[in-house]
């Protein structure tokens, strides 16, 4: 009970305000962008056919798109979860258990992700949904050139499209729900949120930036990147398969979890003006 | 003067902090019993606040232990029992009501009813059908709702860090007068303010923070 309550005093503090429209214009954008590129591509393949699933792929297999934007707006509506402010302290009191603290501040982590999810993928979809049909099948455009919409090769034949969309959302869920835990972390250490979210920033540019190397050592697969995405664009390979993806994705949650478990107990909360 | 005496319902002994390299409490001992208002004055920076949010156990002494009604805060409880508390700049959501604003942290325990959040905002002076967000009230106003959060869920145990930062005369009068009432309701009460006048005025037992040190105040 206690921790509902919480919980729900934490979305209404983080969840429901005015930086949470950010994803609609952006996500606009990105659709917009999408479909054009789908266009482009059934003139240049004439005959063939494409549906609202390719332009998901377009959208959340670009490297660019999924790094420079999409997670990248993510960690900033929800970079400041932590430290807790005045009103968040006021409700630690009465929950009574740092324990629990912790806990809930990942489930509003939990839920921010979901929420961004539902949010960024419904507004491609729906956009998307104007100009091709809703079809949950291969279309002969995914079929014939998956590259060209950021689909590893071979993906639709070992696979169906709802369970590919799956394994996107899926690794993009794991990999934004561990980077805002680093966040919490580090800001914990830290007692800024501003160096919690350029830790989260750092790490995933550089991840992104080393993905580009030519002929790639093993190591770089210890970077967060070759897991954040379903395919290794700009390869058309995926060359690790999905399941190591989540298992190392269970590392980050398991070591970030703990040690912001063990922090938090530890945690001095400030008054905004000595922090 | 009331009569100090009684078991101690406050306990702090050996309290020391730094933060980095700055020592900010230097062993500092005290006892509040029960029934008494207890007052902490000192300069800004002086390490009132800090002491404070010890006792709450929103911060961790480095040594030292605190005793809140025998319970030792950060071993036996995380934080205080029936204490009712006001931290410095408490920063309440500003879109909602202050009535809203209480709601839902009284819903986190839920041990009072909605009548009881009224009552504690018309003690202070606070229409509880007042639909107006939090943004548009007042220092003053803002510094009442904190108040009526404090005493909302009727603690036994106050522990009120700057009530009358930012008011004006009318505003700290204001306070005073709901402070009084409450020790006439026999609430034990721990208040920090950066006037040794107030503190004066106010408190049976007068202490001075200074250089991480507090200090009985010669004339208390």
């Amino acid at each position: 009970m206690r921790l509902l309550s919480y919980l729900g005093i934490q979305i209404r503090q983080y969840i429901i305000r005015k930086r949470w429209l950010l994803p609609f214009p952006v996500m606009l954008f990105i659709a917009y962008r999408s479909v054009n590129a789908i266009q482009s591509l059934l003139e240049l393949y004439s005959g063939a056919t494409s549906s609202v699933l390719d332009v998901f792929f377009i959208a959340f297999g670009n490297g660019w798109n999924v790094v420079l934007i999409l997670t990248n707006l993510f960690l900033f509506l929800v970079c400041d979860l932590l430290p807790e402010p005045g009103f968040g302290q006021l409700a630690l009191l009465r929950l009574g258990s740092r324990r629990m603290w912790w806990l809930a501040k990942c489930l509003t982590l939990a839920m921010s992700v979901i929420v961004y999810t539902l949010l960024t993928v419904g507004i491609v979809v729906a956009f998307a949904a104007r100009f091709f049909p809703l079809d949950f099948t291969w279309s002969s455009l995914a079929i014939g050139t998956p590259e060209s919409l950021n689909i590893p090769l071979f993906t639709p034949r070992n696979a169906s499209a709802p369970e590919a969309m799956s394994q996107v959302l899926l690794l993009l869920m794991l990999g934004w729900f561990s980077l805002g835990l680093l966040i919490m972390v580090v800001t914990q250490l830290s007692r800024r949120f501003l160096i919690g979210y350029l830790t989260a920033l750092v790490v995933l540019m550089a991840s992104f930036a080393v993905s580009w190397i030519s002929n790639p050592p093993t190591w770089i697969k210890l970077f967060i990147y070759k897991h954040l995405m379903f395919n290794h664009f700009p390869y058309p390979f995926r060359d690790v398969p999905v399941s190591q993806s989540v298992f190392y994705w269970g590392i980050w949650l398991l070591l970030l979890s703990g040690l912001g478990l063990y922090l938090s107990r530890q945690q001095d909360h400030l008054a905004s003006r000595h922090s | 003067m009331q009569n100090i005496n009684g078991k101690p319902i406050i306990s702090a002994h050996g309290i020391t902090k730094r933060f980095g390299k700055r020592l900010v409490l230097d062993g500092v001992d005290f006892d509040v019993p029960p029934g008494v208002i207890y007052g902490i004055s000192g300069a800004n920076g002086s390490g009132k606040s800090v002491l404070l949010r010890i006792l709450c156990g929103l911060i961790h002494p480095m040594s030292g232990q605190v005793e809140i009604f025998g319970q030792k805060i950060g071993l036996e409880i995380e934080f205080p029992r029936s204490t009712g508390i006001l931290i410095d700049n408490p920063g309440f959501l500003l879109s909602e009501s202050g009535f809203r604003n209480l709601e839902l942290l009284a819903r986190i325990q839920g041990k009072i009813s909605r009548e009881k959040i009224a009552e504690a905002l018309r003690f202070v002076s606070l229409d509880a059908n007042d639909r107006r967000p939090v943004n548009a009230y007042s220092t003053g106003m803002r510094q009442r709702l904190g108040l009526a959060q404090a005493i909302m869920e009727n603690p036994e145990l106050l522990i009120l860090d700057e009530p009358t930062n930012g008011l004006d005369f009318d505003g700290q009068r204001e306070i005073y007068r709901y402070l009084i009432e409450l020790r006439q309701q026999g609430k034990t009460m721990l208040i920090t303010s950066h006037s040794k006048d107030e503190i004066k005025i106010l408190c049976d037992q007068a202490f001075v923070m200074a250089e991480g040190k507090l200090a009985l105040t010669q004339d208390s």
